[in-house]
């Protein structure tokens, strides 16, 4: 596979939640049409961002990347394979290349184990790194590259910053040098200085290790300043993909246009919003 | 400052400690500002600099826990801080109303949300319960709430997140408030409901001539709803005047943190944004001086010694006041901005444009939070 073809590619992807009722007996009497058919690439090396309210679907529409859900219909390729139904070893395997991390970064961490345990994780999870004292270097290395000080491998989550514990979070994704990371929100629950700190990581990162980013955010700004296209989802679907001048210098979708009219700012021409 | 005297509310040298295990936490370490009334003033800062704590004290909502509080807090002239219980709830929800900032915490779960508003317009205002109900309709119709009449009897877990807010800012209206101090009101919400709360927020501020203090950390808010902004790092005012006045050319290096660390919607898109290095600072133990001086690019041997006292710019004086806490000289701040504006890189600003003596960079790289 070379730079520039699909990393991801995903097809009419539909994911329901059946919502059940019922006194005596539980019957499915209605879904929750949380992705309702969805397609779009990710190409090789790129950052897309998908944007969007809540509910909007783009959460859900990222575990289905990641297959920690399963769809309802539709396809997920990875990498050339087909990963829409993979279960047991072949998909632990395909989870090595492909990472995600999550908007609280006080709840994505298990607070009984240390920084080093947290980063190193992911090599027990898949008997890499078996000697202690290499897997201890390697994770230092980790910490190191994400801007964290080594010296605080045994350090507990709540020890530090809601940006240093984003910051464990990339660490410990980046630990099997994945081919694909997924951000939920990565910066929404810190300071703005801090975000610009962990946006500059990240894009950093991403330039040194070849990574391609999905950027999943509401925060236009964020995505407009990340992101090389932008999907704007809207109930379940994609309403708008576009390359992010044309999104923001040109939207064609009324939702994106109102998306971006409503984004708070000095000065700014902003059309009344009424409903 | 309004033509007819006193302003709404003037708040003067407060401070609001707490005593804890680990020692005494300044998080309102002297703070002085103004509002005139039917004017916005925003509040901005981070985690840590003492904006909720400030904004809370003013109701006197903060005596509850324990607090050690001085200085004035002078609505129309009397001194809220002064005002024992019974009397500042007199005052609260009635010509002072506040919003917070999730919704849920300030409904109560288990009643209907019509009858809060009731009880919120009864504690004030002596009329019949049948009255104060058809006010309720009438307000959360004027919020924005579709069917008023059908949804007063929900209970506030029937309310998306957006009509909660909505359904508080009703309640805090209720009785027509000549002040309204909102803590971040819109940031739990959608971007597009933000718009509309907003929009109303100024909407009724016209009609009701409504004095707002709106507390956030986000530029952009208050961009838009701010007359003047007052920006709060550990506990102090370290920068205020008008919004356009701030936006285009502040004065102290945090506010160009600020300002620089958030992407923008329009405008030229940058390589890099600019962050603070380092982390807020502990409020028991500051630094010494003044109290930005470690995370600061362009400190000074001296600002490690000396504390700043927030001082008016020189220039013709502007209205509202633009008054910054730097020791740096006013031109040497003014060409930095400059240079920064350019799109320089704050090494090189300071190259191009900083004082004779080499900063101490006391501020860690920025790689090390």
């Amino acid at each position: 596979m070379s730079a520039g073809e699909p990393l991801v590619e995903v097809r009419d992807l539909v994911k329901h939640f059946p919502v059940t009722g019922g006194i005596v007996v539980r019957r499915k009497i209605g879904a929750v049409k949380a992705v309702d058919g969805v397609s779009f690439e990710v190409t090789r090396g790129e950052t897309l961002g998908i944007v969007g309210e809540t509910g909007c679907g783009k959460s859900t529409t990222a575990r289905l990347m990641m297959r920690l859900l399963e769809p309802t219909s539709g396809s997920v390729h990875f990498d050339g394979r087909d990963i829409t139904h993979l279960k047991g070893a072949g998909l632990k395997a395909t989870r090595r290349e492909m990472q995600m991390i999550f908007q609280d970064p006080y709840s994505s961490l298990n607070p009984r184990k240390t920084v080093g345990a947290i980063v190193g994780e992911p090599f027990a999870i898949h008997g890499l790194h078996r000697d202690r004292a290499e897997r201890r270097r390697t994770v230092r290395e980790l910490m190191d590259t994400v801007g964290l000080n080594p010296e605080h491998y045994n350090r507990y989550p709540h020890e530090f910053s809601g940006g240093q514990r984003q910051r464990i979070g990339v660490a410990r994704a980046l630990a099997l040098s994945p081919k694909l990371l997924i951000a939920d929100e990565p910066v929404s629950a810190l300071d703005v200085s801090i975000q610009a700190q962990v946006l500059n990581l990240l894009r950093e990162l991403q330039r040194r290790m070849g990574l391609t980013l999905v950027l999943i955010s509401h925060d236009l700004s964020v995505v407009r300043h990340m992101c090389d296209r932008v999907a704007v989802m809207y109930e379940g679907k994609i309403v708008e993909l576009e390359a992010n001048e044309a999104l923001y210098g040109s939207p064609r979708h009324p939702y994106t246009k109102e998306l971006l009219a409503a984004v708070p700012g000095p000065r700014r021409d902003r059309r009344t919003i009424t409903g | 400052m309004n033509p007819l005297g006193d302003p709404l509310l003037r708040v003067e040298d407060l401070r609001v400690e707490f005593p804890t295990e680990d020692g005494l936490v300044k998080a309102v370490d002297g703070i002085d500002y103004e509002l005139g009334r039917g004017r916005t003033l925003g509040i901005v800062g981070e985690s840590g600099s003492g904006k909720t704590v400030a904004a809370m004290t003013i109701l006197g909502l903060t005596r509850a826990q324990g607090a050690r509080i001085s200085g004035r807090v002078l609505f129309e002239g009397r001194d809220l801080l002064s005002l024992p219980e019974e009397e500042l709830r007199r005052v609260r929800g009635n010509e002072i109303a506040m919003v917070f900032q999730d919704p849920l915490s300030a409904l109560h779960p288990l009643y209907r949300v019509g009858s809060q508003l009731v009880e919120a317009i009864r504690a004030h205002q002596d009329i019949s319960k049948t009255q104060a109900r058809k006010r309720t309709i009438e307000l959360l119709g004027l919020v924005g709430i579709p069917e008023a009449g059908r949804r007063v009897d929900d209970y506030p877990h029937e309310f998306s997140g957006g009509m909660r807010q909505r359904a508080m800012i009703a309640m805090a209206l209720a009785n027509e408030p000549k002040l309204l101090i909102a803590d971040e009101p819109t940031t739990a919400l959608d971007v597009t409901v933000q718009a509309q709360i907003l929009a109303l927020l100024e909407r009724l501020r016209g009609e009701l001539g409504m004095g707002i203090v709106i507390v956030t950390h986000d530029l952009g808010v208050v961009a838009e709803m701010a007359d003047e902004i007052a920006v709060m790092y550990a506990g102090r005012i370290v920068e205020t005047a008008g919004t356009e006045e701030l936006l285009a050319g502040p004065e102290h290096p945090y506010t160009w943190g600020l300002l620089r660390s958030i992407p923008s919607i329009e405008g030229p898109r940058v390589e890099r944004l600019e962050s603070i290095p380092g982390s807020p600072p502990s409020l028991i133990e500051p630094p010494s001086g003044c109290h930005f001086h470690p995370r600061c690019r362009y400190a000074q041997p001296a600002h490690a010694r000396v504390d700043p006292a927030l001082e008016s710019v020189p220039g013709p004086p502007a209205q509202p006041a633009h008054r910054v806490a730097c020791l740096l000289e006013s031109e040497t701040r003014r060409r930095l901005w400059t240079e920064l504006e350019a799109g320089r890189a704050p090494t090189q600003a300071l190259a191009a444009a900083g004082p004779p003596e080499p900063p101490v960079v006391l501020a860690p790289p920025e790689s090390r939070a």
